[in-house]
Order: structure tokens, then C-alpha cells, then sequence
């Protein structure tokens, strides 16, 4: 109790006086090291280790591996295959600017009911269900709603609108994943923007609204501004999420059918390492698409801190 | 001034009035668009095998044939065993892994700390398709594939899970523990004495967090557990759901029933729920 040590004046970011020195490392070992040996061995070591096998010719099974520098990388870059599976990827990325204004719209819709807590809470709850619901267990339900007589054209047919192959037609297979997408994903922004909302000063609507502002001009004017964090931060999360891209393909369209029209680029990467056992090869895919998330992630805060003051 | 500000609101009452009530519908059209496909899982789950596509919203005739069928002749109940099992021993590890790390990096100081916390916060950042292969790779060599002991230790500790618990451990007040230690406790009985049963709400919401995002997993199972017998619920319903010629009935029960616990525990937990993933998420 009485022993200070130098050294705690120094970097202390948590207030502790109740630190006998000496039991110290002994004592944050027991308490911090399972979790480190966790990560340790499943998380530090094998994105080492992808490095180094992405730099040889190496067979996943066997123990065939062979020095191949940045073979793989350029393989890559010229291989046919992984460009348009990387661009259904990108297609994908669609779905991400729309389940985040869905979400923005729909958290703000939510605020008008202010006065009736419970319609609040019950929608608020309904939105957020398929968030929770596994990507299997949605694929699989959308499976059944994007068949021919599912329930989307049974809704589309009562409008008056035509019968659609949605699963089967080369140019709505993408469109209809990412209708599913919105669907599943639209809830998360809604909670995320619901609980900015809620942060944001409500004197500064009041002053805005007795200035004469109409509603439209408060939202556009005040509060997107307020929520440029917010808004920053799910374009992030999204994209990583979108970037997944691979459940999806695997269930819904049996492997990103009709004739790859849904064929994503991790579905690549996977059956590459699983299915021709080019662990090499799939490791320097996997790594680009590292690289790729690394720089969105990058841009989204640039833009972030610029639109700072 | 009231009449003026009066006179304001007045004005604004009609367009604000409408814009309100297109508002509502769209929020109610929404939650429509949402729940329908729950309950046309639901409702198609229950009709006889030629009324599935029949496009009626309320069932004709009503059979449990489907359910029967789902656990006489599929593994069901062998996924559903598998995943209750992993997710189980999963939550656990992860209960207990991110409470002593969490309580390590709040209340402990020791060269490094705040270094190895930037690493654990970095992984966070990895996606799944970087691990993939080393991860089976590494699990192969330490003969882990095709175990349930794969399908759990790399999932047992959580990044968020130590920085959700972290924030709750730093709001309890550092003098409950300078008070423990005069009285001569060890780390270990303040830290199972005081923080944790203070800490309740934050490890309620890494039970929900754990639970919602392994309940679900595919990419890393379907990796790890390349033997059919091992199948969770993901992996189960994956194969069952690209197989050549679906058989709608049991499948979409079998998407209804996956989804049961995760919609059961929701209703009961939604406050922690709504908390653990944008706390998650935002902290992450």
C-alpha cells in the first residue's frame, strides 16, 4: 500500500493505489493470460502465417510447399476469374448505401411516435429481428420467398406486376441477394442511428424550430450533420460486412449461380483452398481482400476527420 | 412570445400533420415487410407439402407432417444438439476469459498493458477470410479438425467481449477496491466478490452478443467441421438447403426452428440484446 514505485507516475491510464510490485506479472498473467493465449494461437498466428503461405505453392492437405515470392499475388491480378468474382463483390457493395439511409429513415420515422412508447418499442423490436437471425436461416427463408410462386411474386401479382424468376434470371439473381440484404441489415443502422439520435441536444431543434426551420430543413440542416460519425462509422462496419459476402451465394443461390451471376469472391477463395487445395493461391487472394477492407477503412476516416471542425 | 411561437406552430401544424402521418405508414408498412417472411415461414412450415406454393396467406389444411418428418429422416436434432453444445461451452469460456482480461486491464498494471489491449483491439478488425486457411492449417496440425474442441476454442475469447466488460469493470468505483484490499483481499476474491456480481447487465449482454453471433456462424465451422456428424445448425441447414430436389416442408421448418431460441431469447432479453451489438459494433 505504501510502496510508489517511479514508474506508476508514468503512462497510467487507470488510477490504481492497491498494487503490491514484484506479485504483479505473476498476478496479470493469471487474469490476462488465457485470453492472450487465445489470441495468441488463433488469431496473431494464423494471420502470420497466411502471409508466409501466401508466398508459396502450398497444398492444404499435403506437405508440398514451395517458394513462390509474390507468384501468387500476380497470379492473381491476372487471373479472370478473381476479377469477376471480386466484381460481384463490388456489386454487392450496393446494398450499403441503402440499408443505411433505410436505417436512418426508419430511426427517424421512430421519433415521431415519441408519445406512444410501447408502438415505439414493438417496431423498434420488429425491425431488429431478421438483424439477429442468422445469414443461413435468412438465405434459407429467402430461398422459399424468391421462388416462382414465393411469396415476393405472390405480393408482386396481387399489384398486378409480372411473375419473376428471381433465382434463375441471370440479371435479378444480384438484385434479389441484395433486397434480402437490405432486409436483414436495414435494422442495425436503424438501432445505431436511434441511439445518435438520441444523443443529439434537443434544445438545438427547439432553437431551430421557433427560427421558423421546417422539419425537413432541422433534419437536413442539423441533424445529417450531427450524424456524419455516425453515418461514417456504418458505412465502415457495412462494408467489412458486405465484403463477407459468402453465406449468402452458398445458400441461396447454390453457390453463387445461375452461370456465376452470384458468384462471390470469397466463394473463390474458399473453393480454392477447399476444393483444388491451393492454399497459396486463396491466402494471397485472402490478403488482398485485406488489403482492400484496410483502405476503405483508411478513405471513410479521412472523410471522417476533414468534415471535422 | 407564447402567441407568437403559437402562431408559428399553427402554421406548421397542417404540413407537420401529414408528413406525420406518411411517416407512420411507412413505419408500419415497414414492419410488415419484416415480419412477413417469419410468418410465412411459419405458416408454409405448417401446410401439407402441394399448399406450400399455393399462394393463400392462411392455410387450407394444417400439418405437423413436415416437423415429424424433419426428425425421423435428417440429422436435426443432432445439429441442434451439436450447436446447443458448442454455443454452451462457447458462452462459458467467453464468460470467463473476458471477465478475468477485462479485469486485469482495468485493475492490474504490468509492462505492456496497454500495448497488448491495441493488439486485442486490432483483431477486431480481421476479417474472417483472412483466418481461414491458416486457421485450418494450424488446426489440422494440432489435430483439432473434425473436433468439437475446433469448433469451440478459437471462438472461446472475444475482443468486444473484453472491451464491453473493461467499461463496465473502469464505472465501478476504484475506491471499492482500495477498500477490498485494506481489508487484506486478494485480487482474486475482489475480483469474484466485488466486480462481478456488480458487473451483472454487462455480462448478461456478452452472454447475448456470444450467443447471437455463434449461433449463427458458417464461414469457420464449415472449415473446421468437415464431418457430416459434427454439423451445427448453420452448417446443417447449409446442406439440407442446396441439396438436388428441396424438399420445401422440413426445410422450412427447420429454418423456423433454428431461428426459435435466437427469437425466444430476443422477447425476454431485448434491452440487452439492442445493447451488446451497436455497443459492439461501436465500440468496436
Amino acid at each position: 500500500m505504501t510502496l510508489v514505485s517511479p514508474r506508476r507516475r508514468i503512462g497510467r491510464t487507470t488510477p490504481h493505489p492497491g498494487h503490491r510490485r514484484g506479485r504483479g506479472g505473476i498476478q496479470a498473467a493469471g487474469f490476462i493470460g488465457p485470453a492472450v493465449i487465445i489470441f495468441g494461437l488463433f488469431y496473431a498466428y494464423p494471420i502470420i502465417n497466411t502471409l508466409f503461405i501466401s508466398l508459396h505453392d502450398w497444398d492444404i492437405f499435403g506437405g508440398n510447399h514451395e517458394w513462390v515470392g509474390v507468384g501468387n499475388y500476380t497470379r492473381a491480378l491476372s487471373d479472370p476469374a478473381f476479377w469477376s468474382s471480386l466484381g460481384k463483390t463490388f456489386y454487392y457493395f450496393i446494398s450499403v448505401p441503402i440499408r443505411i439511409g433505410l436505417g436512418l429513415l426508419l430511426a427517424y420515422g421512430l421519433t415521431t411516435f415519441d408519445r406512444w412508447p410501447i408502438a415505439q418499442r414493438f417496431l423498434r423490436a420488429v425491425y431488429f429481428l431478421p438483424v439477429i437471425t442468422s445469414w443461413i436461416v435468412v438465405s434459407v427463408i429467402w430461398k422459399g420467398i424468391l421462388q416462382p410462386s414465393g411469396l415476393l411474386n405472390q405480393v408482386i401479382g396481387s399489384l398486378g406486376g409480372p411473375r419473376l424468376l428471381w433465382l434463375a434470371d441471370r440479371s435479378l439473381a444480384m438484385p434479389a441477394i441484395i433486397l434480402m440484404t437490405i432486409w436483414k441489415a436495414v435494422g442495425f443502422s436503424m438501432v445505431v442511428y436511434s441511439a445518435a439520435l438520441l444523443a443529439i441536444d434537443p434544445e438545438l431543434e427547439e432553437a431551430a424550430a421557433i427560427d421558423g426551420a421546417s422539419n425537413w430543413q432541422i433534419f437536413r440542416r442539423i441533424k445529417i450533420p450531427l450524424l456524419r460519425r455516425t453515418t461514417t462509422f456504418l458505412f465502415v462496419i457495412s462494408t467489412i460486412d458486405a465484403m463477407q459476402f459468402f453465406a449468402q451465394a452458398y445458400v441461396l443461390t447454390n453457390g453463387g449461380g445461375p452461370a456465376r451471376a452470384t458468384y462471390p469472391v470469397m466463394l473463390y477463395v474458399y473453393e480454392q483452398a477447399f476444393r483444388r487445395f491451393d492454399a497459396g493461391y486463396a491466402s494471397a487472394m485472402a490478403y488482398l481482400l485485406f488489403l482492400i477492407i484496410l483502405s476503405i477503412t483508411f478513405v471513410f476516416n479521412r472523410i471522417n476527420k476533414r468534415n471535422e471542425i | 412570445m407564447s402567441a407568437v411561437t403559437d402562431t408559428y406552430q399553427g402554421s406548421r401544424r397542417v404540413s407537420r400533420g401529414h408528413i406525420a402521418r406518411i411517416v407512420r405508414v411507412f413505419l408500419v408498412l415497414s414492419a410488415v415487410v419484416m415480419v412477413g417472411p417469419f410468418l410465412w415461414t411459419a405458416i408454409s412450415s405448417l401446410k401439407p407439402t402441394d399448399k406450400i406454393f399455393d399462394g393463400s396467406y392462411v392455410p387450407k389444411g394444417f400439418t405437423l407432417d413436415h416437423y415429424r418428418r424433419l426428425f425421423e429422416q435428417t440429422n436435426f436434432l443432432r445439429w441442434f444438439a451439436n450447436s446447443v453444445g458448442v454455443i454452451t461451452a462457447i458462452i462459458i469460456l467467453n464468460l470467463v476469459m473476458a471477465s478475468l482480461a477485462a479485469y486485469g486491464f482495468v485493475r492490474l498494471r504490468f509492462r505492456g498493458r496497454d500495448f497488448i489491449f491495441k493488439m486485442l483491439l486490432v483483431s477486431i478488425m480481421l476479417p474472417q477470410q483472412v483466418l481461414m486457411i491458416p486457421l485450418f492449417i494450424w488446426l489440422q496440425r494440432l489435430g483439432l479438425i473434425n473436433s468439437y474442441f475446433g469448433l469451440i476454442l478459437p471462438f472461446s475469447a472475444s475482443a468486444v467481449g473484453i472491451f464491453l466488460l473493461k467499461e463496465s469493470f473502469e464505472s465501478i468505483p476504484v475506491e471499492l477496491h482500495e477498500a477490498a484490499r485494506v481489508d487484506g483481499a486478494s485480487e482474486l476474491s475482489i475480483f469474484l466478490k466485488v466486480y462481478i456480481p456488480l458487473a451483472r447487465p454487462a455480462l448478461a449482454t456478452l452472454v447475448v452478443l456470444t450467443f447471437v453471433i455463434n449461433w449463427g456462424a458458417f464461414l469457420l465451422p464449415l472449415v473446421i467441421a468437415q464431418d457430416r456428424s459434427l454439423a451445427t445448425l448453420p452448417l446443417g441447414l447449409a446442406s439440407f438447403s442446396t441439396q438436388a430436389g428441396i424438399e420445401w416442408g422440413p426445410l422450412l421448418a427447420s429454418a423456423f426452428l433454428a431461428d426459435l431460441p435466437v427469437i425466444i431469447a430476443f422477447l425476454f432479453l431485448q434491452r440487452y440484446f439492442l445493447a451488446g451489438l451497436t455497443q459492439g459494433a461501436l465500440k468496436g
